[in-house]
């Protein structure tokens, strides 16, 4: 069930254009205004480039997940996804995983190159990449407990980042406390096992109350 | 049993009755703690020998922080028996707290900056326990932001549970995230405070304002609640009686 | 044999129904009309559990609801997928294998269309695809919220026989109607 349900998800993500594509240039497009905004100094830039990178993930992040469950509520999918006899944490995990995939995963591969423009060195880029790693899967799965609360609600725009946000700190000071480290040549390993821990929990309680959370926008219509 | 107390003591309608009994005792309460602690405070307690009169700001700041952060805990409290036992009564008194607690947060922070203004030279620095605060603002923001736009009150209360419950276990993480933050981005000109030890003469009048705060709370929370009871049970035939006599 | 006892719901401080009561045996079919905003949808909803019972109950056969079909206002298809794979995904959904969905594809008149995406299907045959759920799984309970709408005269003929089949092999069948079929109970709200 699980694969049918990633595949389709995937199918159909893909098939309309530039649904993928969006967040992606969106992350390429305000990394790339930051330059202009602050400067061309290599080392201003080198400083600040792991708050940029990782800020504008973050917004892109959020500005995608406004369509994780809102076309399956609009569609009448969700009532199909409820009445399943399968467990509902396990199809919200299923979709999130297929988000992560489609909407998270591009955004990783072109940091590598945002990273060199920013004037990151190829250690900084390499631990760049296992933060994000580490990182946007819990963004995901806690932006999905808000995109569940948030189904029922027209004109939602917003709404969705102001719930989510202030959730998202631990995973920006850690992920940014990590470049710092690695600016400096510290040892990560701490910095990486901590945003490992927030990721295993974020995958033990989110899937449950987005769960809990689709069946009271059901609840709604 | 738990169905028992819901039909019985935790129904909206003993909650109207009985609250009414408590109102002008926790008032009453209040107001003596209130009292004792501005006196104290502002008048009985010695001038601060580093800072002058500039602490006394503490006996609003501190007890409106405690109040801010218990008000959440409140908060995530009745979400967990909204979400598992339904109890009406903990849903009314969840979405009735949020904007006090955002009110006290607010106060909080306003009281931080005012204090800071002398002790720092500016009127905000990017201390740990100040972006704690701020944080817990938006997290009662964000809460009263979903609250506002879930037209119906069933789904709104299990849905701010919802956001709630995640609140109360995010909230020791970002907690720790932003002191570890601080420590790591603190540039060595801001010597933390140290916790000096608190004379007696300082301390009672911080604790009765702490209580009064408390108390202050949850005379407000009482009344606020009695309101909404009113609301939501509007059509039922106990709030005709109780209103007519 | 579905019964609902006591039934009541209020939402926005106003009650939709009251206290309502009735008795759906197999084989039987219960329409139930009503203005519109009277509750059909909701009661129908209240019924397939996506809607928390306020107050009374509803008992299958004195138990809890049994697995069932909802098709609702919305046809619960997803427009990216074609045909056949929007059939292949609601039978993993609901757990069920894939044998039955060619099948069910004749049956609805999509054969033709089995690999075009159901964005391109008109509102008529988005409501033969969703029909087309029915066919994938027996399910002694099907809910059924205005089925008949956006269908020709042959697919409204079809429907009826599909439905008279059901009660047939001692199935229920509980449809919001504008139109009342000449069989089965009616319920008004």
């Amino acid at each position: 069930m699980l694969v049918t349900l990633l595949r389709s998800e995937i199918r159909m993500n893909l098939r309309q254009t530039f649904s993928w594509a969006t967040p992606l240039l969106f992350f390429v497009m305000v990394v790339c205004l930051f330059p202009l905004g602050l400067g061309s100094d290599p080392i201003a830039l080198h400083q600040s480039a792991a708050a940029i990178i990782w800020v504008t993930a973050l917004l892109a992040i959020l500005l995608s997940l406004g369509n994780i469950f809102q076309s399956d509520k609009e569609e009448g999918f969700l009532d199909l996804l409820l009445l399943s006899p399968h467990s509902l944490t396990l199809i919200v995990l299923a979709k999130a995983f297929s988000h992560w995939l489609i909407y998270c995963l591009p955004l990783i591969l072109i940091s590598p190159i945002l990273g060199f423009l920013l004037h990151l060195s190829p250690y900084e880029v390499g631990v760049l990449i296992i933060t994000l790693l580490l990182g946007t899967p819990v963004l995901t799965l806690l932006g999905a407990i808000g995109a569940a609360l948030v189904i029922g609600v027209r004109h939602q725009g917003l709404l969705l980042s102001i719930l989510i946000m202030p959730f998202y700190i631990p995973i920006l000071i850690f992920g940014t406390g990590t470049m710092l480290a690695a600016s400096t040549h510290l040892v990560i390993n701490g910095y990486i096992a901590v945003m490992g821990a927030l990721l295993l929990m974020t995958l033990a309680f989110a899937p449950l109350l987005t769960g809990i959370a689709l069946k009271i926008g059901a609840n709604q219509s | 049993m738990i169905h028992w107390f819901k039909q019985n003591l935790l129904s909206t309608k003993t909650f109207y009755k009985t609250s009414s009994y408590f109102l002008p005792w926790i008032s009453t309460a209040f107001i003596v703690c209130f009292i004792y602690g501005l006196i104290g405070g502002l008048f009985l307690a010695p001038a601060d020998y580093q800072q002058g009169d500039g602490f006394r700001i503490m006996y609003v700041h501190v007890p409106s922080c405690f109040t801010a952060m218990f008000i959440y805990l409140v908060m995530a409290f009745c979400a967990l028996l909204t979400l598992v036992w339904r109890i009406k009564i903990a849903a009314i008194a969840m979405s009735c707290s949020a904007s006090i607690g955002a009110s006290l947060t607010f106060l909080a922070l306003v009281t931080g900056s005012i204090w800071g203004k002398p002790m720092w030279g500016t009127w905000w620095i990017w201390d740990a326990r100040l972006t704690s605060v701020l944080i817990l603002f938006f997290l009662y923001l964000g809460f009263m932001a979903l609250r506002s736009v879930i037209p119906d009150h069933q789904n709104r209360d299990k849905a701010c549970s919802i956001l709630a419950l995640v609140g109360v276990i995010n909230l020791p993480i970002i907690h720790y995230s932003v002191n570890w933050w601080n420590t790591l981005h603190q540039g060595s000109s801001f010597a933390q405070l140290a916790k000096p030890s608190i004379a007696p003469t300082m301390l009672y009048p911080l604790l009765s304002m702490i209580v009064a705060f408390f108390l202050f709370y949850s005379l407000i929370l009482l009344i606020r609640m009695r309101n909404e009871i009113l609301l939501r049970d509007i059509k039922s035939q106990w709030i005709k009686e109780a209103l007519t006599c | 044999m579905l019964s609902l006892q006591d039934l009541s719901f209020e939402r926005q401080y106003r009650y939709l129904f009251r206290q309502l009561n009735t008795e759906v045996n197999s084989g039987e079919l219960l329409q139930i009309t009503g203005a519109n905003g009277s509750g059909k949808s909701t009661l129908l909803r209240m019924i397939a559990g996506y809607i928390e019972i306020q107050e009374g109950q509803i008992l299958w056969q004195n138990q809890t609801i049994p697995e069932l079909h909802y098709i609702g206002h919305q046809n619960g298809i997803k427009a990216y997928l074609t045909v056949e794979e929007n059939l292949e995904l609601i039978s993993a959904l609901i757990n069920t294998s894939k044998n039955n969905i060619s099948l069910a594809m004749d049956e609805v008149g999509l054969k033709r269309f089995k690999n075009s995406l159901a964005q391109k299907l008109s509102a008529g045959q988005l409501r033969r695809l969703a029909l087309a759920r029915l066919l994938l799984k027996s399910s002694p309970l099907w809910i059924l919220d205005e089925p008949g709408t956006a269908l020709d005269t042959q697919g409204q003929e079809w429907l009826v026989n599909l439905i008279k089949q059901h009660l047939a092999h001692k199935g229920v069948v509980i449809a919001a109607t504008h139109q009342p079929y000449s069989f089965g109970k009616i319920l008004c709200l």
